[in-house]
């Protein structure tokens, strides 16, 4: 490659800017953290899980969630439909102890994977 | 299917949809239908949201008011204007419909009423939108949560 022809093909920093995505889907949702399973010391009931909703810390922050549906979010191998995306939903039933964690019933039951990965809070059935 | 007066929503009140195509899209509420969904518009020329159906829990009711006035909503937009045109489901075999694809015929778009009616409705909102500082502008922009935003300590 000559001279000229490197010049052309390296464009100016300066210059190339990213397009932003104007009209990404907007975040209508508040993120939670699956922490585990309804559980005493050494047994666990699976049916029920605890959500932690980050920014919420006491039991009457939490009653605002309360009846919200959540959903859990996961990529799978497998393409259906045209996307690998795929949810579990469920709801937020109940407030679970006084800082602000919450309990959650889930379609079927949350994976064991899922232990500390997102979960998403979502703003409906509102009553605002 | 109760009438019962919601004291948060009356016509003009801008509301924040939750779901669905329009997700996040602040619209003007226009009239409570028979069948309990909530009839709102965008208006069409300043976001983009058609005359449109929604549930009341898939909502939020903000404080923002577009002064309608008595803005009487026409008897022909009722929960009957919203029920899908029949699709083409009878598949006769004629060599012209064996050509074309499925999804080509059975896109049926809106009809001269549908838009007639559209344009009806949003053209006195639209007047009254233009009245308020930044209505536009904010009817225009999408609700979106940001970092450190937390839905239960915001007031709307």
């Amino acid at each position: 490659m000559s001279q000229d022809q490197k010049k052309e093909v390296k464009p100016k920093k300066k210059q190339t800017k990213k397009k932003k995505k104007q009209n990404k889907s907007p975040r209508l949702h508040v993120d939670g953290i699956f922490m585990g399973y309804r559980r005493g010391l050494t047994t666990q009931k699976t049916g029920t899980s605890l959500i932690k909703i980050v920014g919420v810390s006491t039991r009457k922050e939490s009653e605002w969630y309360l009846g919200k549906k959540v959903a859990f979010v996961y990529n799978a191998s497998r393409h259906h439909n045209g996307s690998n995306v795929r949810t579990i939903w469920g709801k937020i039933t109940s407030s679970h102890g006084n800082s602000g964690i919450v309990r959650a019933k889930f379609k079927r039951n949350l994976p064991a994977i899922a232990m500390g990965k997102k979960v998403r809070v979502m703003l409906y059935p509102s009553n605002i | 299917m109760s009438l019962q007066q919601d004291p948060k929503i009356s016509q003009g009140t801008v509301l924040i949809l939750l779901i669905g195509k329009f997700k996040g899209k602040r619209v003007v509420f226009l009239k409570k239908l028979s069948s309990g969904l909530l009839l709102v518009t965008g208006p069409y020329n300043v976001n983009g949201v058609p005359l449109t159906r929604i549930k009341r829990k898939y909502v939020i009711a903000t404080k923002t008011k577009v002064d309608l006035g008595e803005l009487v909503v026409p008897e022909e937009i009722n929960d009957k204007f919203f029920t899908p045109q029949k699709p083409i489901n009878n598949w006769e075999k004629t060599e012209e419909k064996f050509f074309t694809k499925k999804q080509d015929l059975k896109k049926v778009g809106l009809n001269e009423t549908q838009t007639k009616l559209q344009n009806q409705i949003d053209k006195p909102i639209y007047e009254a939108i233009k009245k308020v500082q930044y209505l536009k502008e904010y009817l225009t922009a999408r609700f979106k949560l940001q970092k450190g935003q937390l839905p239960h300590k915001m007031k709307f």
